[in-house]
């Protein structure tokens, strides 16, 4: 069952606007903000096929645990090869996605969400869906402006 | 009793909506000539139409302005000619740095909504309208170019 069928129809719609609001501002910003802060390991360590893996682990998974498992595996292998700037990139990126918890929890207050009469574990459930979908607006804005600044010149930056 | 008191939440929107859509359609106008430098230089690049198509129907479908600059990034970064095509002289950049700048415009027109429709906007009022005027934009920068690449092919 989708989290999002336990909420009222207007619960639905607010949560739909102010996902896109978040996805527009700091979202956005975020992503891009991190995508620069890194922009001397692309396109490489940081490679397009490391950036889409990343982007099809947050279109397929639908636990955060999961994705979060996903960059502490990309960050251990880049330690074992030695890479420590690529284990930094991928701790920021696991820490950035973690972070998005806190805004689900917001989002998910600020919809009414917690006066919903539900058992804690769908109300888990409910705002891990809120944060999946926190991770997948993140994940496309960094994959878009990580593979624009690969082609930018420096002046751009 | 002012006309402020009388006038519903509800009423309140629709005269909001109204005065945003009179708005956007006079801004609208006044983008139809900035549209032409872009595309002469998106002619010069030689893009396939159906990029111009992708471009517009994103701006139509999504309700979030981030798709948009999304999909130009995208594009920019690609490898290939297709990349080299969007990043032909700046063109990509400017149709990205055109539709960021447009928020302007966007908070110009929320600020002119009359204050007795102040319970018509919200704090993603301007958002909104900023994505309009992109679709505005957008709507001119496809229909100069498929005008002007049928011109060119007569």
């Amino acid at each position: 069952m989708n989290e999002q069928e336990w909420l009222t129809k207007e619960m639905r719609r607010a949560l739909h606007r102010r996902l896109a609001a978040w996805s527009d501002g700091p979202g956005y910003r975020q992503a891009c903000e991190l995508a620069d802060s890194h922009r001397h390991l692309l396109p490489r360590p940081v490679t397009p096929s490391q950036l889409h893996g990343l982007r099809n682990v947050v279109a397929a998974e639908s636990a955060p645990e999961q994705v979060k498992r996903f960059t502490r595996h990309q960050a251990q292998k880049a330690e074992r090869r030695g890479d420590l700037e690529l284990r930094d990139y991928w701790q920021a990126v696991g820490k950035a996605l973690s972070g998005l918890q806190a805004t689900a929890e917001e989002l998910w207050a600020a919809i009414g969400g917690e006066a919903l009469d539900l058992p804690k574990k769908q109300q888990k459930s409910a705002r891990d869906e809120i944060h999946m979908q926190l991770m997948r607006a993140f994940v496309q804005h960094l994959v878009a402006h990580s593979v624009y600044l690969k082609e930018q010149p420096e002046e751009y930056a | 009793m002012s006309t402020q008191k009388s006038l519903s939440q509800e009423q309140q929107r629709a005269l909001a909506r109204l005065a945003i859509k009179r708005a956007v359609a006079r801004v609208s106008d006044s983008l139809f000539e900035t549209a032409q430098g872009p595309v002469e230089k998106l002619q010069q690049a030689e893009l396939d139409t159906s990029q111009i198509r992708n471009l517009e129907n994103i701006a139509y479908s999504t309700d979030r302005l981030s798709d948009i600059y999304d999909f130009l990034k995208k594009q920019m970064g690609r490898p290939g000619r297709l990349g080299q095509q969007w990043r032909h002289q700046g063109v990509g950049q400017e149709l990205l740095d055109i539709l960021t700048g447009l928020r302007k415009r966007a908070c110009a027109i929320v600020k002119g909504i009359p204050q007795e429709y102040s319970q018509g906007v919200d704090e993603d009022t301007e958002r909104q309208v900023h994505l309009m005027l992109c679709r505005e934009y957008l709507k001119h920068v496809a229909a100069h170019y498929l005008y002007t690449g049928a011109v060119k092919n007569e």
